[in-house]
């Protein structure tokens, strides 16, 4: 009798976190948290590769590379949730002066595909002269504050930066990709991703196919170079009139201000080329070269803009 | 020489079909030029097994002991270096010690369980397939319209198809393995729009 008791509750206590308890309109949150730091010198570098990743980086004063990482899975069964939870693998190591941190899926052979929503989520905290290559695959990223190097790779998933300066290579794939002050040597590369860059300084060289770019607000720029396809490209800034300007449109046209004296080299039906030189000995250049895609230069971003 | 094996002829057969291999050359001078050295130190060694076994008298330690213990007062120069040298070490040890880099923290884990309210049923519902046939059979029609392929954006066109058809197969691959969420389904649709789009112009040029 004290058996068969016992294999009721437990039963009952399997019922319970298995699907009778899947209530309706609710989800079985599970969470993984892992906390590791590591000591920082010169020389050391954060390399992080993260799927379906929220990945925050922040600096502080400290010699120290902390780390938050979380691994997320919902589904209405608790047990379901646990077992997929488990299937989400990570990397938290450092190897001489890397350090590496990863989140992935790695089923057993023959194992069941994940049936929970999965995600993961990284918080970094690390001095600001730390070099960090980010890559990410379908997610988020917030940077601010480095003042070193930065390396971004990332597919269907958007950068935000924050006060990044040095050198700054971004690469993107059907994402997009935000800086607010932004300083150094700048090197985008974008594919169907949409670039918004805002109060920039140093030098900045843009390649870019399918995507929206806009620049506002450029007063600390030394020189812009864009190339662009079947892209439409905003500079907004209210003066204009101290830039030199090499413009390009191939199939596209050239939108700008009417006090502005533009020379053109080249007005055709298929090709805009105009220029500007300022009076001054010495100014920003700003060379912009797009293939069916239009220029627009305007004094101040519209009042309506969603950017 | 003959066995007991009943398919004797049968074995002999399958042994002289059986692959040979040749030892390389330098195999057999190296046997020989051991076998030489072996036997060139064979007197040694007889010589060696041969000589007498001497134990030294029991004073002589005892002599060579107080002469060990009586030798740093005779160099008093050889000592002050030594202890230079173990101080610089100790100093050098410390400063290891200060200067190393923190060791970096164990891993912590730990779990949190919660719940959350669920999307509304059937808001991620599959969708995105439904026209998917007739878009295939439009940009079919197009790769093959006569007309379209005189336009100078024919190939740009189909390669861009490629490009959100790739793209495409890529984001719905992903949410098989991580689910469906907010952020994925929103970027699948972008990506249709955009093939919706170039649909459009494809259909406009057959």
């Amino acid at each position: 009798m004290k058996h068969c008791l016992i294999f009721l509750a437990s039963a009952l206590a399997f019922a319970a976190s298995g699907p009778l308890a899947a209530q309706a309109g609710k989800l079985h949150v599970i969470t993984k948290r892992l906390d590791k730091s590591f000591a920082f010198k010169t020389g050391y570098e954060v390399n992080i590769e993260g799927e379906k990743a929220e990945v925050v980086i922040e600096t502080w004063e400290k010699p120290e590379i902390s780390v938050r990482m979380e691994l997320i899975a919902r589904h209405p069964e608790k047990a379901v949730a646990e077992a997929d939870l488990e299937k989400m693998k990570f990397m938290a190591e450092r190897v001489r002066n890397k350090i590496y941190l990863r989140n992935y899926i790695s089923a057993e052979e023959g194992e069941a595909k994940p049936q929970s929503n999965l995600e993961a989520r990284y918080l970094i905290t690390l001095p600001a002269e730390c070099p960090v290559y980010l890559k990410n695959y379908f997610g988020i990223s917030n940077v601010s504050n480095l003042a070193n190097r930065f390396r971004f790779f990332g597919e269907f998933s958007k950068i935000g930066m924050e006060n990044v300066q040095g050198a700054i290579d971004l690469r993107s794939r059907f994402g997009d990709i935000v800086g607010r002050s932004l300083g150094g040597e700048v090197s985008i590369n974008a594919h169907r991703s949409d670039i918004t860059l805002e109060d920039i300084q140093g030098r900045y060289d843009i390649d870019a196919q399918y995507g929206i770019i806009r620049i506002l607000s450029s007063a600390g720029l030394l020189d812009l170079d864009i190339n662009a396809e079947k892209s439409d490209i905003y500079l907004f800034d209210p003066k204009l009139n101290d830039f030199g300007f090499l413009l390009t449109a191939q199939e596209g046209q050239i939108n700008y201000p009417g006090d502005l004296r533009m020379n053109f080299l080249s007005n055709t039906e298929s090709l805009k080329k105009v220029e500007v030189k300022p009076k001054q000995e010495y100014y920003p250049s700003i060379t912009i070269t797009v293939t069916f895609g239009d220029i627009y230069l305007e004094k101040e971003k519209p009042a309506n803009a969603k950017f | 020489m003959r066995s007991n094996e009943a398919n004797h002829e049968t074995l002999e057969e399958a042994v002289r079909q059986l692959p040979s291999y040749a030892p390389p050359p330098e195999v057999w001078a190296n046997i020989e030029q051991a076998l030489e050295i072996m036997t060139l130190e064979r007197p040694l060694h007889e010589a060696i097994g041969q000589l007498p076994a001497y134990r030294p008298p029991a004073h002589l330690w005892a002599a060579i002991e107080a002469g060990l213990a009586a030798e740093p007062a005779h160099r008093p120069g050889r000592m002050r270096a030594l202890r230079w040298a173990s101080a610089a070490a100790a100093v050098l040890l410390l400063m290891a010690y200060f200067l190393r880099p923190t060791p970096d923290s164990q891993l912590k884990l730990s779990y949190i369980r919660e719940t959350a309210d669920a999307p509304a049923q059937g808001l991620y519902h599959n969708d995105w397939d439904a026209d998917e046939a007739s878009l295939q059979q439009l940009a079919e029609q197009y790769s093959k319209d006569p007309v379209a392929k005189q336009q100078p954006e024919y190939s740009s066109i189909l390669a861009e198809w490629q490009d959100l058809n790739d793209a495409k197969a890529e984001v719905v691959s992903f949410m098989e393995r991580y689910g469906k969420d907010g952020q994925i389904i929103r970027q699948l649709a972008e990506i249709e729009r955009e093939r919706s789009a170039l649909a459009r112009q494809m259909a406009i040029q057959i």
